[in-house]
């Protein structure tokens, strides 16, 4: 998938509605529910064995750069906007990136510990914020500082439009991986369900990399 | 794994913790002041995104209890050691903080029409913590009820533990502490809906699953737990399991006594109740039927489980004993004779004098 740069502001590439997206190409990435045998623990294997993980079956994705910042934006069909956590049993929407430190990281796996993998991690309840995530297996991801991802999110008709915004490159912060113009990089994503009850590993997501190479 | 075997198998080893604290609750002296809660909420749940959270409660039985019903919400494991599927308990079934009409009545000059009440999240609430106290069973002359306090028992195969995608739940190896690190704890909730006895609770603002502690900090300064301390019935034994001489060991092993709450949730609770004693029933003539206790042997059963009809038989001889001017040890050891030295032995320490000791020192230190 081609990442086209465009002199275009930030600040409009940051909007989930510009009319700069309609422009833009986009791809159809099919989602397949995590496989409840992968669960990590028995109690969660009992609990979801009859329910349907990864409700959401597919997303369009489209991208673009500056030079400066790089923006990724996701959109999904969604009759239920879920974006609180206001009882014990709501869990917010959410959808996140995921790019292997170096070459081919495990994907189902979130990485490993010899091959790390960074995810940005956005929620519908924490508004503006996307979480730049380490993880090196199952259930390791932690949260770092100094990535600086700005996710905006719109939901309309029905649909979540959720773009992800941040620098090419974070100078000194090697806890999330870096871009530039002319490189290939590659990427997965993942959406959460949450009036399906999915957190954790239980979600949709994209069984394969795709590849991103920025003009 | 046996049955009998305390602890759980993780790839074909037992794990144990090197010691295990426990609390043994005397029914009998419950008084149902609520001072454990407020002691605990004092210490530990005062903070916002915590309003609704009573690590420590006291249930009136036979009663819904605290989330409501949670007796048939399942969690734990069963016969062969599976997890039980279950659900998340509702904030409305563990009960609201409730708001009130402050202003209205107050400052809003309607002070005659309208009543001071609390406003639910649906409007007018249809529950709450202790919804139903001292309602109890049965038919005047033979009402009756009893209370149950309950905090998390510590398990000794904890559910919530095994439930944890994250391993954010960890039991202590010094002394069998189960806790929930904030720091890798994200907010899923599997925990809560994995522990049969529901005595966890989700704080919205910190995104995280909070319980009881067994107030560790205080412990590890040798002061007993907050709501242990604070007890005026003095019903809460505190100590190791393994302490042969401390009262716990005793109540449990040597007299047994001390029973687990529904033992059959699989998860070897590390909290003990002794059973409640009940006056005789009463015929239509008014006449007492020395045979039938008022609280029904099978309704204690189905909490204790079979155990309790010897341990209840044990309470009542040896009351008989004492009354016949012999020497009990085991009333002994249940009425506590010297506070704080017979109740909690290893942790007699007054935070109060620690609090001076601590604060001298850092005067002397400047
Ligand atoms: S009572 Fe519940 S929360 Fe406490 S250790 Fe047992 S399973 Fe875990
Ligand atoms: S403080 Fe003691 S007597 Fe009062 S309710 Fe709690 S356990 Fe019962």
């Amino acid at each position: 998938m081609r990442v086209n740069s465009l002199s275009i502001e930030a600040r409009e590439l940051a909007r989930p509605d510009a009319g700069i997206w309609r422009q833009a190409a986009s791809s159809r990435i099919p989602l397949v529910g995590t496989p409840i045998q992968m669960q990590p623990t028995d109690f969660i294997k009992t609990t979801f064995a009859r329910q349907k993980i990864g409700k959401i079956s597919e997303i369009q994705f489209s991208a673009l750069h500056n030079g400066d910042v790089i923006a990724l934006r996701l959109e999904w069909a969604d009759p239920d906007q879920d974006a609180d956590t206001d009882d014990n049993d709501h869990f917010p929407d959410g959808a996140a990136v995921m790019f292997p430190f170096k070459g081919d990281a495990p994907l189902i796996t979130m990485g490993s510990k010899e091959q790390p993998v960074n995810a940005w991690h956005w929620r519908a309840d924490r508004d503006g914020e996307a979480r730049n995530n380490v993880a090196a297996g199952f259930g390791s991801s932690r949260v770092t500082r100094g990535a600086e991802i700005v996710a905006s999110a719109q939901y309309c008709e029905g649909r979540w439009r959720v773009v992800f915004l941040r620098q090419l490159q974070r100078e000194g912060i090697d806890t999330t991986v870096q871009f530039g113009a002319g490189q290939t990089i590659k990427i997965a994503f993942a959406v959460w369900e949450g009036s399906n009850g999915e957190r954790a590993g239980l979600k949709a997501f994209s069984p394969q990399w795709y590849e991103l190479s920025l003009a | 794994m046996s049955k009998n075997q305390t602890g759980r198998m993780i790839d074909g080893a037992l794990q144990q913790p090197k010691r295990q604290l426990a609390m043994v609750f005397d029914l009998n002296k419950c008084l149902g002041c609520h001072t454990c809660a407020i002691a605990c909420k004092t210490q530990w749940t005062g903070e916002e995104g915590m309003e609704n959270m009573w690590w420590t409660v006291v249930n009136t039985q036979p009663g819904k209890g605290t989330p409501k019903n949670w007796e048939t919400m399942g969690g734990g494991f069963d016969t062969q050691n599976n997890a039980r599927p279950s659900l998340i308990p509702l904030r409305e079934e563990y009960g609201e903080a409730w708001k009130f009409n402050h202003k209205e009545v107050f400052e809003g000059g309607k002070g005659k029409q309208v009543h001071l009440q609390p406003t639910g999240r649906n409007g007018k609430p249809r529950w709450g913590t202790n919804w139903d106290e001292d309602q109890g069973a049965g038919e005047y002359p033979n009402s009756y009820y009893f209370y149950l306090p309950r905090i998390c028992n510590h398990c000794s195969r904890p559910a919530c533990v095994e439930a944890c995608p994250r391993g954010a739940i960890t039991k202590r190896k010094k002394d069998g502490i189960v806790l929930i690190n904030e720091k890798r704890c994200k907010g899923y909730r599997f925990c809560m809906a994995a522990c049969p006895y529901k005595r966890i609770y989700f704080n919205p603002l910190k995104d995280n699953s909070q319980k009881c502690i067994f107030c560790f900090p205080r412990v590890e300064k040798g002061v007993a737990p907050a709501c242990a301390r604070q007890c005026p019935g003095r019903m809460r034994f505190v100590g190791y399991l393994d302490d042969v001489d401390g009262p716990v060991h005793q109540l449990v092993y040597k007299h047994k006594v001390a029973l687990p709450l529904h033992s059959e949730y699989g998860t070897q609770p590390n909290v003990f109740y002794i059973p409640p004693l009940s006056p005789p029933r009463l015929d239509e003539q008014g006449k007492l039927l020395e045979e039938e206790p008022r609280i029904p042997p099978q309704y204690l059963r189905s909490l204790f489980g079979e155990p309790v009809d010897a341990a209840l038989e044990k309470l009542r001889q040896e009351m008989v004993k004492k009354q016949r001017g012999e020497k009990s040890e085991l009333l002994d050891t249940l009425i506590v004779y010297s506070w704080p030295r017979d109740i909690f032995p290893d942790f007699a320490n007054d935070p109060a004098q620690l609090a001076k000791t601590a604060a001298k020192d850092e005067r002397g230190g400047q």
